[in-house]
C-alpha cells in the first residue's frame, strides 16, 4: 500500500472502515486508564492540591490544539502543491476540532487560574496567544463556510492557514516578549517547578487518549466530508442532466450559478 | 471515588472535567448524525437513480472526490 | 517601468474618488480617537498613558475599513481578470496596488496623527515616536490587510471576515509598534528593539503580503 493508494478516497474509505473500530476500543481504553490513574494514582500537589488534575484535560488539550494546526498545515500544503481533494477534505474536517481542543484548553486554564491566582483570565503568554488561535481558527471555519465552490474554498483556506502557520510563531514570540514587558514573570509557572513522575505518567496516558480521540474525530469527520463532497457532485450531474436536450449548455450554466 | 475527601477547589476540578466530557460528546454527536444525515441523503439520490460519474464506467475508478474539478476542467 | 507607474496612479486616483478616500479614513480614524475619552472619561494623565495604544489601534481600524474594496471593485468591473491576464508579474502588481492604497489612505493616518495625539494628550517626544511607528507600521498593517482581501475577494459581504482574519495576523504588529511608540513615556521600555522588530515585520510583510495575496487572487479568478 503506498501513499497513493491511501489518497485515493474509496481507497481511504475502505481503509477507514477496517481502522475506525480498533481506533474507538484504544481510545477508550486509554482514556479510561488514563481517567483512572488521573484520579487516583496520580497524588494531590502539596501546593495545588486537588487542582493539579485539571492538568490531565488541559496538558493534553493544549497540545492537540497545537498539533491541529499542525495538521491543517501540513494539509494546506498538500492541497497547494499536489492540489489532492483529500488534502482539502482533512483540512476541513480539522478546523472544528482545533476550535474545540483550544477552547477546551482555554476553557480548563480560567478554571485552573482562578484557585491558583485568584482571577479566571490573566493575559498570559500562552493563554493570550491561544486566545488568538481561537480567533484563527473560527476565522478558518467561517471562511470555509462563506465559500461555496469546495475546491476553491480549499485553496483560499490553505493560503490564509499556511500564512497563519508563519503568523502563529511570530504571535508566540512577541506575545511572550509583550508579556515580559508587562508583568513580572513570577507569578506564572504552570505545572510547577518539576514535574514528579507520578503525574507525568497519568499526564502522558491522558495526551495519548487524547490524540487517540483526535485521529478517531478526524477520520470521521472526513468521511462525512467525503461524503458530502460526493452528494454535491451527483447533485450537480442531476441538475446538469435533467433536460437531456441540450445537456452541454446546461452543464457549462450549472457551476457559474452555483457559484 | 470519596467525595468527602475531594477537597477544596473540587468545583473548579469538576467543571474542568464536566466542560471536557460536554465538549467531547457535542463533537461525537455532531459527526454521528452528520454522518447518518448524509448517508440517508446518499442513498435517497442513489435510489432516485443518480449515479456517480465513475460507477458507471468499467473498470477502477479513478477518484470520485476529484469528479467536481474534473467537470469543471473539461468545460473550460 | 511605466506600467507600473501608470498602475500606480490608476490606482491611487481610484483610492482617492471612491466614497472619499482619503477623507473618510482620516474621519474615521478622527472618531474611533474621540470616542475613547468618553469610554475611560476626561482623565489626561490616563489618556497620554494609553494614548499611542489608542492611535494605533484607531489606525489599525481605520486601515481594515477600506481593504474590502481593495480588489472586489476591480474583480466587479472585470480589470482584475485582465490583470491577471496580462502577463505582468501579479505579485508586483498586488504590491502596486498595496502602495497605491497606503500612500491614499495610510499616509493620511499618518500625517493626521500629529493632530490627533494632542487630543490625547501626548508630549512631544511621544507624539514623534507614535507617528514615526505609525509611518513603518501602516505599510505593515496595509500588507497584512492585503492577504485578507485576497482571500475574501469573492465574497459579497466579507468586510466582517476579512477583518476577524486579519487581526490575529496584526498582533504582533500591535505589540512591537505600540512598545516602541510608548518607549518614552514608560522608562523601562527599550525604543530600538521594538522598533527594528517592527521594521523586520514590515519587511516580512513585503515578501507574504503580495504572494499571499496573489495566490488567493488566482484561486478566486481560476
Amino acid at each position: 500500500m503506498t501513499l497513493y493508494d491511501l489518497a485515493n478516497p474509496t481507497r481511504f474509505l475502505k481503509l477507514v472502515k477496517v481502522v475506525l473500530p480498533w481506533l474507538i476500543v484504544a481510545t477508550v481504553a486509554a482514556l479510561a486508564v488514563g481517567l483512572y490513574f488521573a484520579f487516583f494514582v496520580a497524588p494531590e500537589d502539596y501546593q495545588q492540591g486537588q487542582t493539579v488534575r485539571i492538568m490531565f484535560v488541559h496538558v493534553p488539550s493544549a497540545q492537540l490544539a497545537l498539533m491541529c494546526y499542525a495538521m491543517m498545515a501540513l494539509s494546506s500544503v498538500g492541497s497547494l502543491v499536489w492540489k489532492h481533494p483529500l488534502a482539502d477534505v482533512s483540512a476541513k474536517a480539522a478546523a472544528p476540532l482545533g476550535a474545540a481542543f483550544t477552547f477546551l484548553a482555554l476553557f480548563s486554564g480560567a478554571v485552573w487560574g482562578k484557585p491558583m491566582w485568584g482571577t479566571f483570565w490573566v493575559w498570559d503568554a500562552r493563554l493570550t496567544s491561544f486566545l488568538v488561535l481561537l480567533i484563527m481558527y473560527l476565522g478558518i471555519i467561517a471562511l470555509w463556510k462563506a465559500i461555496e465552490d469546495p475546491i476553491k474554498a480549499a485553496k483560499v483556506n490553505a493560503i490564509i492557514t499556511l500564512v497563519g502557520v508563519i503568523n502563529v510563531v511570530i504571535i508566540k514570540f512577541s506575545v511572550e516578549w509583550w508579556n515580559t514587558l508587562h508583568q513580572p514573570p513570577s507569578i506564572i509557572r504552570s505545572g510547577g517547578p518539576a514535574i514528579h513522575s507520578s503525574i507525568l505518567i497519568p499526564l502522558g496516558l491522558m495526551a495519548l487518549a487524547f490524540v487517540l480521540l483526535f485521529v478517531t474525530l478526524h477520520l470521521m469527520s472526513m468521511r462525512n466530508e467525503i461524503m458530502r463532497r460526493r452528494i454535491r457532485a451527483m447533485r450537480m450531474r442531476a441538475a446538469s442532466a435533467a433536460p437531456a436536450a441540450s445537456s452541454s449548455t446546461i452543464t457549462k450554466a450549472a457551476p457559474a450559478g452555483a457559484r | 471515588m470519596d467525595f468527602s475527601e475531594f477537597g477544596r477547589h473540587a468545583e473548579y476540578v469538576v467543571a474542568a472535567y464536566a466542560m471536557a466530557a460536554v465538549v467531547i460528546g457535542a463533537l461525537i454527536i455532531w459527526v454521528r448524525t452528520d454522518k447518518t444525515r448524509l448517508e440517508k441523503e446518499l442513498q435517497a439520490l442513489e435510489a432516485s437513480g443518480i449515479r456517480r460519474r465513475s460507477t458507471r464506467r468499467a473498470g477502477p475508478s479513478v477518484s470520485q472526490a476529484t469528479s467536481v474539478p474534473a467537470n469543471k476542467k473539461n468545460e473550460k | 517601468m511605466s506600467w507600473m507607474k501608470s498602475l500606480f496612479v490608476r490606482e491611487y486616483q481610484l483610492a482617492n474618488r471612491v466614497g472619499g478616500g482619503a477623507l473618510i479614513g482620516v474621519l474615521f480614524f478622527l472618531a474611533v480617537v474621540t470616542i475613547f475619552p468618553f469610554g475611560v472619561g476626561p482623565d489626561m494623565i490616563l489618556l497620554s498613558r494609553i494614548g499611542a495604544a489608542i492611535l494605533w489601534i484607531g489606525a489599525l481600524l481605520a486601515t481594515l475599513l477600506g481593504l474590502d474594496r481593495l480588489f472586489q471593485a476591480d474583480r466587479e468591473d472585470g480589470s482584475l481578470e485582465l490583470l491577471v491576464m496580462s502577463g505582468r508579474s501579479l505579485e508586483l502588481v498586488v504590491l502596486i496596488k498595496c502602495a497605491a492604497h497606503w500612500a491614499a489612505t495610510g499616509l493620511p493616518l499618518v500625517l493626521a496623527t500629529p493632530v490627533l495625539s494632542l487630543f490625547v494628550g501626548l508630549d512631544f517626544q511621544s507624539i514623534v515616536l507614535v507617528t514615526l511607528t505609525l509611518l513603518v507600521g501602516a505599510p505593515a498593517l496595509t500588507l497584512v490587510g492585503a492577504v485578507g482581501a485576497g482571500v475574501t475577494v469573492s465574497m459579497r459581504r466579507g468586510g466582517v471576515l476579512l477583518s476577524i482574519l486579519v487581526i490575529p495576523l496584526a498582533v504582533p504588529i500591535l505589540i512591537f509598534g505600540v512598545s516602541a511608540a510608548t518607549a518614552g513615556a514608560i522608562d523601562s521600555n527599550n525604543f530600538l528593539v521594538p522598533f527594528l522588530f517592527l521594521c523586520a515585520l514590515t519587511l516580512f510583510g513585503l515578501v507574504v503580503g503580495p504572494l499571499a495575496a496573489a495566490a488567493a487572487l488566482r484561486v478566486s479568478g481560476e
